[in-house]
């Protein structure tokens, strides 16, 4: 078979198999990844029970033991789950704010979103205590997370409202409107420090920085599919943000509805981020990192992006909560301040790569 | 057929377009002239749908407004004034955005052939970036053609809204750009376009609309609109035409003898 060398100018078919072929080869490649590092998070951990030994003693028909049992079916099952989960909608979220704001440096933090939960989450944690105890078991532990959710809420609804002006949606007023948001959410997290207790200060330091600590069955079954649906509807406007970044006046020729496709954007960002942030923390950089990489190695293309990022963003936090569980094992480092240790350096390499072309 | 009747459009408080009424017939390449703040790049932009206006513009005899932005792309490609790209796409891929809008049939074929028709058939697999501005026009040329790649459709005749086509293009290529646009409108398309380069509108505008200050000025067959004292009135400078021998192509001479009085 003749290399691409020898032929430079392609059948357009040949070439567009060739295309697909190695659009197909990065998905396989991603999907194994995660395979991989699904079944390494199932067996790594402070106990020393493995996934291993648990299914040699399956297939050799002796008993697993009730810890075997507990560790792996009843921690670090829903704890694997939540991680691919929260990493994919955290890094399909960035790409998807990227496109919509034609920006490569946006992500959902930036609008406030993120903000909102974690404003939500710490009003939970400080003022939760003088909500009535009917109210606090009715919620039980969905409390906190709801309440992230909904500050997510809050906060893209305002901002959506203060940007749409006659039917149109401004992406600048947006953003601008984001930054006014998430300075105050902040000031308003700083009172709640303000007035927390020790106790309570512990437990708002480990959620602002990000954990997967808390993942059980049950959390998993409430936000799961929340963030899956969101997460798959965001991934469904990849043809949509390719028309965008050519433009909004562009995008509108081409006969793609920009309103309605920023409204989906919009809410299913804020959806997926919401509940991710509600039931992990503020983990920062995959949504910034993860469509950087993927776009230097596979191109801008958001139909391939999309799903790329979703696949990469849920190893990369999977890989990041090992090394959070195990660095200063028997306790766990807060997942976030992996992710940004690991991230920072990695999105300042980019920066310093790309000096001459981004333009903001 | 595109109509447009009684047009005005206002940003803020000033008044950009005052009453403008403009006609372009399928078949033809017809070019909106004037100076600059005239109102030309507005007039494109009410035909394209882009800006909030008074009046009515029909395009193919229906009311634009009520048309959906899907219906408006199958009937009408619009090629802006500036393009930039967010993110690194390769050439073949900034085309296949324009074939979103619905358009059946090989799309890598007719990629291929759009990006032929610009002479940019080796460029494919390049990122738009990295191409020159005259390079990253023709592309952006190549995508419009891709959407509407039929000249008639099941709907009647498609148009070209072109805003200042060959703006950053050496001589050779506005030529080829002009002469793409003119063979789209004699396959029965219809073209409306921008110009700024008065000799390249006289060599392919089969009709001209001239604006002046919001309002047209004058507007018809190009022998007839490109005049002397049309285009002196426009411009508010001193403009002398005159016909190429044996061709019956008309061109212009800008004088140097002082600005002439304003247009009412």
């Amino acid at each position: 078979m003749a290399s691409v060398i020898d032929t430079p100018v392609a059948d357009p078919l040949i070439q567009d198999l060739r295309r697909r072929r190695k659009a197909g080869a990065v998905h396989a490649a991603l999907f194994a990844l995660l395979l991989v590092t699904a079944l390494a998070s199932l067996t790594v951990g402070a106990t020393g029970v493995s996934l291993g030994g648990a299914g040699w003693d399956f297939m050799v028909g002796r008993q697993i033991g009730v810890l075997e049992a507990t560790v792996l079916w009843d921690i670090r099952a829903p704890r694997t789950i939540m991680g691919i989960l929260v990493g994919a909608a955290l890094a399909v979220s960035g790409a998807v704010m990227q496109g919509l704001f034609r920006n490569p440096l946006a992500d959902p933090g930036l609008l406030g979103v993120s903000a909102g939960a974690s404003l939500g989450a710490v009003g939970a944690i400080v003022l939760g205590v003088w909500l009535p105890a009917a109210v606090v078991g009715f919620f039980g532990f969905a409390l906190l997370p709801l309440a992230a959710f909904l500050g997510a809420w809050v906060v893209m609804l305002t901002l959506y409202g203060l940007a749409t002006r006659r039917g149109r949606t401004s992406v600048g007023t947006m953003l601008l409107g984001g930054i006014g948001i998430s300075a105050l959410a902040g000031a308003l997290n700083g009172l709640m420090v303000f007035i927390a207790d020790d106790l309570q200060l512990r437990e708002l330091t480990f959620w602002g920085l990000g954990s997967l600590t808390g993942a059980t069955w049950a959390k998993t079954v409430v936000a799961g599919p929340v963030i899956l649906v969101s997460t798959l509807a965001a991934m469904s406007l990849a043809q949509g943000l390719n028309s965008l970044s050519v433009g909004e006046a562009t995008a509108r020729h081409i006969g793609v509805d920009v309103q309605t496709l920023k409204r989906w954007a919009i809410l299913s960002v804020a959806a997926a981020t919401g509940a991710a942030v509600a039931v992990s923390g503020g983990i920062g950089f995959i949504g910034i990192v993860v469509p950087h990489l993927l776009r230097l190695a596979t191109g801008a293309d958001h139909r391939r992006l999309l799903l790329n990022a979703a696949l990469l963003g849920a190893s990369l936090l999977l890989g990041a909560d090992m090394i959070s569980r195990v660095i200063v094992a028997p306790t766990e480092l807060p997942i976030g301040i992996v992710t940004a240790v690991l991230g920072a350096p990695v999105f300042l390499w980019i920066l310093l790569r790309q000096r001459g072309v981004v333009d903001i | 057929m595109i109509e447009a009747s009684n047009i005005s459009v206002s940003y803020g408080r000033k008044l950009i377009l005052d009453g403008v009424s403009f006609t372009a017939q399928p078949g033809e390449l017809t070019a909106i002239v004037g100076p600059n703040g005239s109102g030309k790049s507005t007039l494109l932009k009410a035909l394209s749908g882009d800006l909030p206006y008074s009046g009515i513009i029909r395009l193919n005899g229906n009311d634009i407004a009520r048309q959906s932005v899907l219906d408006l792309a199958i009937q009408r490609g619009v090629l802006p004034q500036a393009s930039s790209l967010s993110f690194p796409f390769r050439v073949r891929e900034v085309i296949e955005i324009g074939l979103g809008a619905g358009v059946h049939g090989d799309q890598h074929h007719i990629t291929q052939l759009a990006l032929d028709r610009v002479g940019l058939a080796g460029f494919s697999e390049h990122l738009y970036q990295e191409l020159s501005g005259g390079q990253q026009q023709r592309v952006q040329l190549a995508r419009v053609l891709a959407q509407i790649w039929h000249p008639v459709g099941e709907n009647g005749p498609c148009w070209l809204l072109l805003d200042e086509p060959v703006s950053s293009l050496d001589i050779a290529h506005q030529l080829g750009v002009m002469q793409i646009a003119q063979d789209f409108a004699r396959a029965g398309g219809g073209v409306v376009a921008v110009m700024h380069d008065l000799n390249l509108t006289a060599m392919f505008a089969d009709r001209m609309a001239v604006l002046h200050d919001g309002r047209c000025l004058a507007s018809g067959k190009t022998q007839d609109v490109f005049r002397d004292e049309v285009l002196s009135a426009a411009y508010m400078c001193r403009i002398q035409t005159a016909c190429l021998p044996g061709t019956g192509i008309r061109y212009f001479l800008p004088q140097t003898s002082g600005r002439v009085a304003q247009a009412g």
